[in-house]
């Protein structure tokens, strides 16, 4: 009787419910409203509203995509890792995997992944999970993988067993963790490839241009390299070049700077130098984060050449970026950036600079972590370099180094087309103070350049 | 010009920019070549346009102009989709009662203008995260119709959604 009384309770519940004005919008719609969600709570949530919303969530696959294995092994888990694999019914998954417990379940649905994330922890998961993601996944568009940082030391690479070696679809791969890939699938729709070497001892330049030889549509190349210690090796030029006609943004760089005064990686000049970039329009090269006395490689000049005329090129580097005004091609776009630190000891003359092909430079932003007296001196030796500077950005810390810096700007006797100076300083330093007095000085001035202060404060 | 006849019979003149921005009313028309697009019944029953409709054209105005979403990316509809964020104008646009939310979210669905169903379904969105269900059904009028055995199933799943 309790239980009829119930049914009927329900149903008396459901019928109302239909006159609910938000139950007016279709299933179709309603299935559109978590789409936004980011917590399986909120998720959850709604599907216990009622039987309207419930049933129109779940035979929303689109919803339950996202799979995620992850985590130690409980029945609940699987039983709603098996829930969500049949409410996503057949629509591309999006996996997340850092437990190969999962992988027996995950496997069969391999020609339907879009997106594949892999966290490793040991190396033996990779096998693992080569072996069962044997089959080719056709939908697969991004994929994933980062060994942790535990990780032990020594070369991970991809087996050619993975995804059968075919990865058709793939649009970004992203490695961390690697050294190198023993296979060289073809990959005719990737767009963007970054790799994070953590390990350098197997690292070889040749076997890395294999790799991008056969990426043809890459738009955006990442390879960021550890921290050397006394690893000045030179490593010899590869005999071969490889074209990326599609290349717009390449990063080539060191992570967490270098501990000494050796180069900054001995792989950056032969790998730019067998890169034909003819489409390339922004370059980042050196350390990140910024700091240290590191110099760039005295031969990186040489590499840009190969730039297209157009590129900007960003520096993150010490006193290195200096050797390389002297140096560096007529008619690019130098954006230099970087934080010069204390120890910064200029190693070049006035006259160095007369004649430089950096004439031409147009942009320059410039962070100051301390602007001594020397640093100072240097940097508007820099800026007589400059001729054609039309846009300065100073990043300062303290008011009164700006402001030395605007009383020498005012005399003016170089960067006669500077336009746009912008002069971003920390905010809790008399920021008004200096608001005024460049503004008084830019009135008094006679302003030569078109437009002359611009502070922010963002700092 | 187009005229565009709503299922009362009130008529609206706009331009073919504006009408454009729904993908139904361009459509039709490109289909028929014709200037008059009339909305037929919608689920069998009279569908009430003018009012939401209304609403609907101010919201094609303001964005006249702007490119339409397209089908060929589904990266990008699936990225619009997910984010939270809606515009100032959309936001203030979109501050409207219940009735009228849900009048122009159907509207939206049926006229077929992606950016404002959008728009529609991320405000609902928003009223409802981090909300229990219990005061969705507070805030939409809806009460727990759900059977013993759907209610043991959600009972596994809330444990599940605790599961970090």
């Amino acid at each position: 009787m309790a239980s009829r009384t119930r049914a009927i309770w329900m149903s008396v519940g459901y019928l109302k419910n239909s006159f609910a004005p938000v139950n007016r919008l279709p299933p179709e719609v309603l299935g559109l409203i978590p789409s936004s969600f980011h917590s399986k709570r909120d998720l959850i949530n709604a599907t216990a509203v009622c039987r309207h919303w419930r049933n129109a969530l779940l035979s929303t696959p689109d919803l339950w995509c996202a799979v995620d294995c992850s985590g130690a092994y409980t029945p609940l888990r699987e039983h709603m890792f098996r829930e969500c694999l049949e409410r996503s019914r057949s629509v591309p998954l999006n996996v997340r995997l850092t437990s190969v417990r999962h992988l027996p379940n995950i496997a069969p649905h391999l020609p339907r992944f879009a997106s594949l994330e892999i966290q490793l922890a040991v190396r033996e998961q990779l096998e693992k999970i080569a072996a069962h993601f044997s089959q080719p996944a056709p939908l697969l568009q991004h994929l994933t993988i980062s060994a942790a940082a535990t990780m032990a030391q020594g070369t991970l690479s991809l087996s050619p067993a993975l995804f059968g070696g075919e990865l058709v679809a793939l649009r970004t791969l992203r490695l961390a963790g690697f050294s190198a890939l023993k296979t060289h699938p073809h990959f005719p729709r990737l767009t963007r490839f970054d790799l994070e070497a953590r390990s350098v001892t197997r690292f070889k330049i040749d076997g890395l241009l294999d790799v991008l030889a056969n990426m043809p549509l890459l738009e955006a190349l990442c390879i960021r390299f550890p921290t050397f210690s006394r690893l000045s090796t030179p490593v010899a030029p590869s005999p071969r070049l490889v074209t990326l006609p599609k290349l717009k943004e390449v990063e080539i760089s060191v992570l967490n700077g270098v501990r000494d005064s050796s180069p900054v990686t001995p792989y950056i000049p032969p790998l730019l130098s067998a890169l034909i970039l003819p489409s390339v329009e922004r370059v980042t090269i050196g350390l990140l984060p910024p700091r240290g006395s590191a110099a760039l490689p005295s031969s990186f000049e040489q590499q840009l050449p190969s730039f297209a005329e157009t590129a900007t090129v960003d520096v993150y580097a010490g006193p290195g970026v200096l050797d390389m005004l002297f140096h560096g091609r007529r008619g690019s776009k130098l954006l230099l950036s970087g934080t010069y630190c204390g120890t910064f000891e200029p190693r070049f003359e006035r006259e160095g600079f007369c004649g430089t092909p950096f004439l031409s430079v147009k942009k320059l932003v410039v962070t100051f972590e301390r602007f001594s007296p020397g640093v100072r001196k240097n940097f508007f030796e820099l800026l007589g370099a400059v001729e054609r500077l039309e846009s300065l950005e100073i990043r300062g810390k303290h008011t009164h180094e700006v402001l030395r810096l605007w009383s020498w700007l005012e005399q003016r006797t170089i960067c006669p087309s500077l336009q746009s100076l912008v002069v971003v300083k920390n905010p809790s330093d008399s920021f008004h103070l200096i608001l005024t007095q460049l503004e008084a000085a830019r009135k008094s001035c006679g302003v030569p350049f078109a437009e002359v202060v611009e502070v922010a404060s963002d700092v | 010009m187009v005229l565009l006849v709503t299922s009362d019979n009130k008529n609206f003149v706009v331009d073919r920019e504006v009408a454009d921005r729904s993908v139904f009313v361009k459509n039709t028309l490109e289909a028929r070549g014709l200037s008059i697009a009339t909305p037929p019944m919608l689920n069998g029953g009279c569908f009430e346009l003018t009012s939401p409709f209304l609403q609907v054209l101010e919201y094609c105005q303001h964005h006249r102009g702007e490119p339409l979403p397209t089908t060929d990316d589904a990266n990008a509809d699936e990225n619009r989709k997910r984010t939270t964020d809606i515009g100032e104008w959309d936001r203030k646009f979109i501050t409207v009662d219940h009735e009228m939310l849900f009048e122009i979210i159907l509207a939206a669905n049926y006229l077929d203008i992606k950016p404002l169903l959008d728009v529609g379904c991320k405000t609902i969105g928003n009223m409802v995260k981090g909300k229990s269900p219990e005061e969705v059904r507070k805030l939409f009028d809806i009460v727990n119709d759900f059977t013993p055995e759907e209610e043991a199933q959600i009972k596994k799943e809330n444990e599940w959604a605790e599961d970090p």
